[in-house]
């Protein structure tokens, strides 16, 4: 499904030249549930950014859905990304001004359901992540936990082939970060992909496969229980 | 980039009120530099003839110097003549010149009025006959490099020998007076064949009175109505005529003359109101536009504040600091400002036809300016954004949240409403103005306008003399005489009706034979002048208004009366306009030329029809030809068109008025838009980033930001249509010939406030709606 061949990604200012990712080659498979570790400024973010379609790589190829988007405009890069990917971030991205229906309801806007079908969807999706008691709120009227849950009611409303969620339990409390985590389980298990960024060996044990970056390269690669296993047996 | 729109933004805002500053302070301290301008009044003459109300500032040579011996409480007395035509002023070489401004003034003129005489003894210059006082460019232009002290000049056609007895500075700008040359009141009276001890003749003195301190104005015009009735009034007893003698203090004349003539086009006061109005309308929407861009720009200064923050600064010092930035800002906006007033002036005093300059205001007086500016200025507009920006909290600033959540309805969005109102009514305002004007230039007068040339001449066979000798020229098509011309002076009688009592006011001009054709003037019912000299005198031909005002069924064979003779009117011309297009057409008899009374020394206007030729020739070949004819004569003459537009110099000058506040108001406005769109811009970067995120378009995001703007605009138009539509309609019923409201210009003025906001609001929404959403999401 995703394919990476030699990805690299340079930044660059007037003085300074700064690899984010070298070289980086993997792939993931339809329905694969993939975490992304590393320390901060290993370039996972970027890896994410560029997999999520919001930025174009430097160098090598990017397959995605058996496309090479690597060179794709951010006009194609919005219309595949809109029709194929989910987000969820870390700090959540709802939109203060817009009710929690209104915030859900919009990527179905972008793709252009008509409203009795967006009505449904939401509706829908709101019951199945038991949020519709809230629909008529705002952000900043719900707690972290329940604007996360808005945020992957968001994310999954347009039935996407992958999720991406950057650090999805960042700003949660253990209790709310398992609800999470235990949403994004049941929705691979319904056959979504997801790949996440994490900090937590907690959150990338509900992984199947952890993917490792140090310094813009891939360091490991490992089935997420070996790696449990080895840091349980290291203890 | 910032910077300098809102270094822009201020100087601009600073310039114009800088300029309206000097034009409101001329205006409030007219005629207040002479000593004691408080007690100096103005005689004027108030006639109520059969209920009909004349005001004038003039009165006649006798009353001034009655009024002077008989009430104690009027310490000083003196008169001006003749300040509206000019005086041909010759040479030794026989050059001559026409000077504008040639009075007749007495040696009091010096203890009224605070001119100053450079040359010469006050107490005594004017006392002699056949002595002038030259101004310092007058004389400097006479005799460029030899004393002028003592040296003859020719005054006038009659070629009057005077001598120069001083020289007086140059008349300020200042002042309700304008002089150029003071030629001596005695002169006057020697030349004069009229009686000049009546009080009801040639009433055309400007007389001012020096009241003592303290003096009661309406107790001393209550005491001159017995004299006014001694003098003259007794002789009207029956007649339903009253003359009445008012004292004007001369502080009220630029802003409150009532009267129709003055020496210098006067100002009114509404006009003051206006300008200060939109100079503190200028003020406010500047540090609102500045206001709104400071905080968009904070965003960039965020870390910095919560840097200081984390690094010990309190709120006090960071306010502190912002508000010293604004200070200075404000003072290099103020010195920008005054560099523009000096570089814009002129085109200013273009507009406004004035001689305003920053000279005139001693520096001192620009440091205490600047200090109430900066002050004021500083405080509205400073205090808000230090404010603002010091109370960044530091854990949320370093992660790069700033912004409070937008309310529904905010002061800004109130402003910028205003701004818009104000804008479209200009917009709409200028046009109707412009149209009007044009309509006035191009309305069918009622006679041939285009292709005719007016030649002054000052008597019966001078005049004669000419049309002869244009007879001549291929390209003259006709040539006719008269006292008058469209447009120009007419005088006004009283007359006596057949059957009727008491008789009617009608203008009177004299005609000569050629006249009808040559202006292609029409009749409406019976005949013109047969050009049989012997029995003409004894008819008159009337207009369709005087027929009107008399009420005659049958109005050929009528007759009217005036001073013992008796005119039978033979014809009734078309109604035409012989008076500019302020006025209704009025009554109108018209006599032949040749039985103008030749004693009146009134001029009589050649009027040439001209064809294939262009107006410079035309100017080439009259020189030519006067020189031949009346070498010792000087010439005076224009184009019928040129004068005829000439009458409507303050519309033309209230349209440019409008057409620069509207330019001003549209880049107030649109700087208004930049900055509350660049505020709103960065204040959703992260919404955009959003809504990017999930696949919205370029496009979407565009028209989502523009939505908040066209809503103002639709308010906008809402107030402003029907406004501007109420005070246009309002002004063009002040002419007795106005368009109908063009309703056209009510959606002009809506699309281009539209298009200009929608255009501005795009381009600058572009850049943060086009920027990656990685990057914009990035500052969480």
């Amino acid at each position: 499904m995703i394919r990476t061949v030699e990805l690299t990604k340079v930044f660059r200012t007037e003085e300074v030249e700064t690899t984010a990712l070298n070289k980086v080659s993997f792939g993931i498979n339809e329905g694969e549930f993939v975490a992304i570790m590393g320390p901060s400024g290993c370039g996972k973010s970027t890896l994410l950014n560029i997999l999520g379609l919001l930025d174009n790589p430097s160098d090598g190829q990017y397959f995605f859905l058996d496309h090479e988007v690597s060179g794709y405009s951010e006009k194609q890069r919005a219309n595949l990304r809109k029709r194929n990917i989910g987000f969820v971030f870390q700090n959540f991205n709802l939109i203060d001004e817009l009710s929690v229906f209104e915030n859900v309801e919009l990527p179905l806007i972008y793709l252009g359901y008509s409203s009795s079908e967006r009505r449904q969807r939401v509706e829908e999706v709101l019951e199945q992540m038991q949020i519709m008691h809230r629909k008529n709120h705002f952000p900043l009227q719900l707690s972290g936990g329940q604007q996360q849950r808005v945020a992957v009611c968001r994310a999954v409303v347009a039935k996407p082939h992958i999720i991406l969620a950057d650090e999805p339990t960042g700003n949660l409390d253990s209790t709310h970060g398992d609800e999470v985590m235990n949403l994004l389980e049941s929705l691979n298990k319904n056959g979504t992909t997801i790949i996440m960024v994490t900090h937590s060996q907690r959150d990338a044990s509900y992984a199947q496969r952890i993917i490792r970056l140090f310094d813009g390269q891939i360091v490991t690669e490992d089935k997420s229980t070996e790696f449990v296993l080895t840091a349980a047996a290291a203890q | 980039m910032f910077s300098l729109i809102n270094f822009f933004g201020l100087a601009t805002a600073m310039a114009v009120c800088l300029m309206i500053l000097l034009f409101v302070h001329r205006e409030l301290t007219f005629d207040r530099f002479h000593k004691d301008a408080h007690d100096i009044y103005r005689i004027s003459l108030h006639m109520n003839i059969q209920g009909e109300m004349t005001d004038e500032p003039v009165s006649s040579h006798a009353t001034g110097p009655d009024i002077l011996q008989e009430f104690p409480e009027v310490i000083e007395m003196t008169r001006l003549s003749h300040w509206y035509e000019p005086v041909t002023v010759w040479q030794d070489d026989n050059r001559h010149m026409s000077v504008e401004f040639g009075l007749y003034a007495e040696s009091t003129f010096f203890d009224i009025f605070s001119f100053r005489l450079i040359r010469g003894n006050p107490q005594t210059s004017l006392d002699d006959p056949f002595t002038v006082v030259l101004s310092e460019t007058l004389a400097n232009e006479l005799f460029p490099k030899t004393d002028p002290m003592g040296k003859v000049l020719r005054l006038g056609n009659r070629q009057q020998p005077y001598r120069v007895t001083g020289i007086i500075e140059d008349c300020s700008s200042n002042t309700h007076i304008r002089y150029n040359l003071l030629r001596s009141y005695p002169s006057l009276l020697e030349t004069s064949s009229a009686n000049f001890y009546d009080w009801d003749a040639n009433i055309n003195a400007m007389t001012y009175v020096k009241l003592a301190p303290g003096s009661d104005v309406a107790q001393l015009k209550e005491k001159t109505r017995p004299l006014t009735y001694e003098k003259v009034n007794y002789k009207f007893e029956g007649m339903g005529v009253n003359i009445s003698i008012g004292y004007f203090p001369i502080t009220d004349i630029r802003l409150h003359s009532p009267f129709s003539i003055e020496m210098v086009e006067t100002g009114t006061i509404s006009k003051v109101w206006i300008f200060s109005a939109v100079a503190l309308f200028v003020l406010f929407i500047a540090g609102f536009n500045y206001v709104n861009l400071t905080i968009a720009k904070s965003g960039k200064r965020a870390r910095e504040v919560g840097l200081r923050k984390v690094l010990g600064a309190n709120k006090i010092t960071l306010t502190t600091q912002f508000y010293t930035e604004t200070l200075l800002i404000t003072c290099i906006s103020f010195i920008l400002g005054l560099l523009l007033v000096e570089f814009t002036l002129p085109v200013f005093n273009h507009i406004l036809d004035t001689q305003l300059s920053l000279k005139d205001t001693p520096w001192w007086s620009w440091l205490v300016i600047l200090f109430i500016f900066v002050g004021v200025f500083g405080i509205l507009a400073g205090i808000y954004p230090a404010w603002f920006m010091a109370a960044f909290q530091p854990i949320k600033t370093l992660k790069g949240e700033l912004w409070n959540k937008p309310g529904k309805f905010q002061l800004r969005n109130l402003l910028l409403l205003i701004q818009f109102v104000v804008s479209m009514a200009l917009i709409i305002c200028t046009l109707v103005v412009t149209l009007q004007i044009r309509h006035l230039y191009t309305r069918d007068l009622g006679f041939k306008s285009q292709g005719l040339v007016v030649v002054e001449t000052d008597s019966y066979e001078d005049a004669t003399l000419l049309l002869h000798a244009l007879d001549s020229y291929p390209w003259v098509r006709s040539q006719a005489a008269g006292s008058s011309f469209p447009g120009g002076h007419v005088y006004m009688e009283g007359v006596e009706i057949q059957d009727m009592e008491p008789g009617i006011m009608t203008s009177r001009i004299w005609l000569d034979y050629n006249y009808k054709d040559a202006l292609d003037l029409q009749m409406y019912e019976g005949r013109w002048f047969s050009g049989d000299g012997e029995f003409e005198a004894e008819y008159v031909i009337v207009n369709q208004a005087f027929v009107r005002k008399t009420g005659w069924d049958d109005p050929i064979g009528k007759t009217v009366g005036r001073g013992g003779y008796e005119y039978q009117v033979i014809g009734v011309m078309k109604d035409f306009h012989y008076q500019s297009l302020h006025h209704d057409i009025e009554p109108l008899m018209v006599n032949i030329l040749s039985a103008r009374p030749n004693y009146l020394e009134m001029p009589y206007w050649v009027v040439g029809n001209y064809s294939d030729i262009n107006e410079s020739e035309v100017i080439l070949a009259i020189g030519e030809l006067w020189h031949d004819l009346f070498p010792n004569k000087a010439l005076n003459n224009h184009f019928l068109s040129e004068h005829l537009e000439s009458q409507y110099v303050n519309e033309r000058s209230f349209g440019r008025l409008f057409m620069g506040f509207t330019i001003l108001a549209i880049i107030i406005a649109m700087l208004g838009v930049l900055g509350l769109s660049s505020f709103i811009a960065q204040q959703k970067q992260k919404e955009m980033g959003i809504r990017k995120v999930l696949g919205a378009s370029l496009f979407s995001i565009l028209s989502e930001m523009a939505i908040g703007f066209v809503k103002w605009v639709l308010v906008a138009a809402l107030i402003a249509l029907p406004l501007a539509y109420w005070y246009m309609e309002k002004w063009l019923a002040e002419f007795a010939y106005a368009i109908g409201f063009p309703t056209w210009t009510l959606l002009a003025a809506f699309g281009a406030i539209l298009i200009l906001a929608l255009t501005i609001v795009i381009i600058q929404s572009y850049r943060t709606a086009n920027t990656s959403p990685v990057e914009s999401l990035a500052c969480e």
